[in-house]
């Protein structure tokens, strides 16, 4: 009971001091933009707020702002989705098949240097102007990235747990669904979480090169119109999505993934 | 009455020899040995020599250089239910709780569900953690671990059991609990059983046989029968007598 | 071979009340004690029972909740005067060598070369490490690493050395001879040692006095005088009678 007391008065400072921190900061923000010179660069907050929130009524384009936020979450998901699975897949039979790792391996490491963003030109010219140079970038973002943690995590098993396994009296080719798997799951999981930086990160580049909604074509439109506020607006709508997702994969590491941490 | 019937496992001239940086480096040297039905028989020795590797080759987990294993007349060719084994490290799998643990074995061999969890629960409750069946390994203290282990080892109803310096890890006292469980478990689930450690009051409390090895490369010393009752008193006259005869003989610690 | 406490003239370290909480949880319970100068007291308590957060008191790790600790009549200063400890973690300088591992505490104290010559010599000899001085920690075995860094310890001539379980991840076997040279270390520098262990026949085999703890919220249960002569001998009866009593007082499983 201690303990919880404890935590949850823990958990009210620092409420509190994100609470000051945010409120100093938009206060900073309104004061320079208003009293100085900069007002004439950037807009104050109180300007990108009203915007923010008529948006939700005025549609930019064809699309109301969380139409365009709900498309480019929805192009994600798609993307990623793919990505994570085949992701998964290509990480453990790199892994545990010396014939795959041979030949893909190499392939690997010399387009991992290579940033997600610097395939959107040739995705465009493959794939065409539509839906599927986005999905490609989007999927390549969470492949990568979960596919390197993937690999990683299954050549690393502990080898006493395969020993036991065994031992137990596992049939060898049930490894590795039972036990590989599993225990690859906490760094698979960071991988995926990598991966949706990412994917997210490719989407809204994607929009700002070729789209007619979507996040990133609001801020780009805002560019090519000179509306600061309206490319502000854009920018809070990327802040608030990436802050619930990161949440929401902190929610679902903590249920997967409760045996990985010490607990004594 | 020790006889051909009664071996539960023979080995002879096994040897190992591991290659490293081009050297050839001979870890085990010409080892012969029987475990008889039922008896609990315990390899003592100095360090790391080699005392994990023998269980390795005995349980089949590793194959020998020069020599075979063989389990009542059968070649050991792999690791297997037949000869299961209690690790030193950590081994549960840590994202099952202790009745997953406990009844993979079970599981593996596909025994139904309501006959496995039986089964899996007697031997929790057996080594005490009644209670502990929902609970994940990160939750459970060292000593709780290695019981864990323990209990999922006799679930397979193995006919020899291996135990690689399952106290180890553990505080001298905590050591002393667990050593007179596996006592108290092997009197009401009575199994041959191998035993390494390098702790001479553990040997000689827990010993039906005591092997004393040599240092690397490893072979037998010499062998001590101890025909004691059980459980023993750690500061009893003859207890402190063959503790020191042993440890006279024993080589040093590298 | 029962309670005695220590003359309050000459205690050199002073304990006295203290009393250490988590919370609402109780650790620590009003403990008070005594160390001579130059004696070696030994602490054993049943695991659990809050031996290590004793520790961390005295080291100032953590705050203690009431009481106080006095060293030669002053407040327990680790800046100002000289304590060492030890832990059962090795903690030698990977990049330094044996030798220069010895002789690190001395030249921070700014010791005089030749001086400190002397002293890492005479430290390598009472621990047997003398054909290794110029070896790194990575070649040593686990054993040889703690040999180091008690040689460390001893070398600055701490006025108190701390010793938690130095030896519990090491052989029975190893144990005893380290055990040797510590003893051998100890009454040739003269140190106060505080040594805290789960292993009672470790505490019988080195200990002047030994205090049993209880469990938690933890208070001293019984000090009890070692009269044994050294060297001590584990089978003897005497040993084996002391051995015997204390585990009484602590024995759980």
């Amino acid at each position: 009971m201690e303990k919880l007391k404890l935590e949850v008065r823990h958990n009210f400072i620092v409420i509190e001091y994100a609470l000051i921190a945010i409120v100093g900061f938009l206060g900073i923000w309104y004061l320079t933009t208003t009293f100085t010179n900069i007002g004439k660069l950037v807009p104050n907050p109180i300007q990108v707020l009203t915007f923010f929130f008529r948006s939700f009524v005025v549609p930019i384009g064809g699309n109301t702002i969380q139409e365009h936020a709900l498309i480019s979450l929805g192009r994600v998901l798609i993307g990623y989705s793919v990505g994570v699975a085949l992701g998964i897949a290509s990480g453990i039979g790199m892994a545990r098949s010396m014939l795959f790792e041979a030949i893909f391996k190499p392939l690997f490491e010399v387009i991992r240097p290579i940033p997600t963003i610097a395939w959107i030109p040739l995705a465009i010219l493959w794939f065409g102007i539509g839906e599927m140079p986005k999905y490609f970038i989007i999927f390549y973002g969470a492949y990568a990235n979960v596919t390197i943690n993937t690999y990683a995590a299954a050549k690393s098993v502990n080898p006493t747990l395969l020993g036991a396994a065994r031992m137990l009296g596992m049939k060898e080719e049930d490894l590795l669904l039972h036990i590989v798997l599993p225990s690859s799951i906490p760094q698979i999981f960071a991988g995926m979480q990598s991966g949706l930086s990412a994917s997210w990160m490719g989407v809204i580049a994607a929009e700002m090169v070729k789209s007619n909604n979507g996040i990133g074509w609001v801020i780009i439109m805002g560019q090519e119109s000179a509306n600061t506020v309206q490319i502000l607006a854009g920018m809070l709508v990327i802040a608030i999505m990436g802050f619930l997702m990161a949440t929401g994969m902190r929610i679902l590491e903590g249920r997967l993934c409760s045996w990985n941490q010490k607990k004594i | 009455m020790e006889s051909k019937e009664n071996i539960a496992i023979h080995c002879e001239n096994i040897s190992k020899e591991f290659a490293t940086k081009g050297k050839k480096i001979r870890v085990i040297d010409n080892l012969t040995l029987n475990i008889y039905d039922n008896e609990f028989v315990v390899l003592y020795g100095p360090g790391q020599c080699g005392k994990t590797t023998i269980i390795n080759i005995l349980s089949g987990l590793e194959s020998p250089s020069t020599g075979e294993v063989y389990q009542k007349n059968e070649k050991v060719m792999g690791p297997g239910p037949q000869r299961a084994v209690v690790y030193q490290s950590i081994s549960l799998f840590p994202w099952l709780t202790v009745m997953g643990n406990v009844e993979f074995g079970l599981r593996a061999a596909g025994i139904e569900t309501s006959k496995r969890r039986q089964r899996a629960q007697e031997l929790i409750d057996l080594v005490g953690l009644h209670g502990f069946e929902n609970a994940f390994p990160n939750s459970l203290s060292g000593g709780m671990q290695q019981r864990v282990g323990i209990a999922r080892a006799y679930c397979i109803a193995p006919s020899i059991l291996f135990m690689d310096e399952p106290f180890g890890a553990l505080d001298a006292q905590t050591r002393y609990m667990m050593e007179q469980e596996i006592i108290r478990i092997n009197s009401k689930e009575k199994r041959t059983i191998l035993f390494v450690t390098n702790n001479i009051e553990e040997a000689i409390y827990l010993a039906d046989r005591i092997i004393v090895l040599n240092n690397c490369p490893t072979s037998i010393k010499k062998e001590y029968k101890v025909e004691w009752g059980k459980p023993r008193d750690y500061t009893d006259k003859k207890f402190l007598d063959l503790r020191e005869e042993i440890t006279s003989i024993v080589d040093e610690t590298p | 071979m029962t309670s005695e406490s220590s003359s309050e003239d000459n205690s050199f370290v002073r304990v006295r009340n203290l009393t250490k909480s988590f919370g609402s949880l109780l650790v620590l319970d009003d403990i008070s004690f005594d160390v001579r100068k130059g004696e070696f007291l030994c602490i054993v308590g049943p695991t659990g029972c809050g031996k290590t957060t004793f520790l961390n008191c005295l080291t100032k790790l953590f705050p203690i909740s009431s009481g106080e600790i006095l060293i030669d009549g002053e407040p327990i200063d680790l800046r100002k005067q000289n304590i060492s400890y030890i832990f059962q973690e090795n903690s030698t300088m990977p990049w330094l060598t044996v030798e220069e591992n010895i002789r690190f505490g001395l030249e921070i104290k700014k010791v005089p070369k030749s001086i400190a010559d002397q002293k890492v010599k005479q430290m390598l000899d009472l621990v047997n490490l003398w054909n290794f001085a110029s070896y790194y920690p990575k070649q040593l075995s686990m054993s040889m690493l703690q040999k180091v860094g008690i040689a460390r310890a001893f070398a600055t001539q701490p006025s108190l050395l701390l010793m938690d379980e130095p030896y519990s991840q090491l052989d029975l076997n190893l144990r005893c001879k380290l055990e040797d040279e510590l003893i051998a270390l100890w009454q040739q520098e003269k140190t106060t040692v505080i040594f805290i262990t789960h292993n009672i026949e470790e505490a019988v085999y080195l200990s002047e006095r030994i205090l049993v703890l209880t469990n938690k919220p933890t208070k001293i249960k019984r000090e009890i005088t070692n009269h044994l002569s050294r060297p001590r001998k584990i089978s003897d009866p005497a040993f084996v009678d002391l051995r015997n009593e204390v585990t009484s007082l602590i024995k759980w499983w």
